[in-house]
């Protein structure tokens, strides 16, 4: 059977209520997402599936607002962003940018030297700060475009590309310093 | 090899998929009902009603019965053909279970 396109299932979702063509699109899609919450957190399994969980109820709950504006892993991930800056709000009664910041700081360190294999990507992003880290993560590893990372992370895209300069320069005197240049 | 390759295959080399492991399934006992947009069950009534009116307004009833019987006719005087309604009532089943089948796939 031929792979159905994004529209084709989305249309099934939002006019039938295809709990089936639903399905299709998570399985497509639960790798990159996961990915992408494990970076934001550090590499927390657990917790990045508790998001990743929460992020496709709120895309089913949601579709018929999709507006294929962007395309729907774009608009997943955007969810996703949403979905983990909540839960990090949800951490601190006081929600100021400047604390969301240090819980994001916290959960990523608390997380950073587990002794996986990915150790030394995490210890290398953890030298970043969270809006870089989440740059430089959409853009190398997810190999987003500099708008799609202003989608998503609702920035605009000259703050992206700076985040991505002072990112790239990070990493680059971390991988030097580490003997991989 | 400039900076940003460096940095490119050093975020790639520890890339992998995420196996889905029963992840998938979890999520889908999660989701919650969720009702069908009011415009496709009252586009459908809509598209009943106008061709229930059409079939009224052309007699479709007879336009049918006398579609069979020149077909039943036809069938009769063919040559090397034996007329059996049989054949005709189990290619209709057929035809209909086919579509049934189609239907419910696309439906759910």
């Amino acid at each position: 059977m031929t792979e159905l396109s994004d529209q084709a299932l989305i249309a099934r979702v939002t006019v039938f209520g295809s709990r089936r063509a639903f399905d299709t699109l998570v399985c497509r899609y639960q790798s990159p997402l996961r990915r992408f919450l494990q970076s934001l957190t550090g590499g927390d399994n657990c917790l990045s599936d508790d998001l990743a969980q929460e992020t496709f109820i709120k895309a089913w709950t949601q579709l018929a607002s999709f507006k294929n504006k962007s395309s729907f892993e774009t608009w997943l991930f955007r969810i996703a962003y949403n979905v983990f800056y909540d839960y990090i709000r949800s951490l601190k009664e006081s929600q100021s940018i400047e604390d969301v910041e240090r819980e994001v700081e916290n959960l990523y360190h608390q997380r950073a030297d587990d002794g996986s294999i990915k150790a030394d990507v995490t210890q290398a992003l953890g030298r970043l700060n969270p809006k870089e880290r989440e740059c430089i993560v959409l853009f190398f590893m997810e190999e987003r475009q500099i708008k799609e990372i202003a989608d998503i992370t609702g920035l605009p895209e000259g703050t992206v590309k700076s985040h991505l300069s002072r990112g790239k320069e990070k990493m680059t005197a971390f991988l030097k310093q580490n003997g991989y240049g | 090899m400039d900076d940003e390759q460096l940095i490119r295959q050093f975020m790639l080399s520890a890339r992998e998929d995420v196996s889905d492991s029963g992840f998938s399934a979890r999520v889908m006992r999660h989701i919650p009902t969720m009702r069908p947009l009011w415009v496709f069950p009252v586009a459908t009534l809509l598209v009943v009603a106008a061709l229930a009116a059409l079939f009224i307004w052309f007699d479709g009833w007879s336009v049918i019965c006398s579609l069979f019987v020149r077909l039943y006719t036809a069938f009769t005087y063919a040559k090397h053909f034996s007329p059996n309604p049989i054949y005709l009532l189990v290619f209709l089943g057929l035809g209909c279970w086919y579509l049934t089948e189609k239907i419910k796939k696309l439906v759910y």
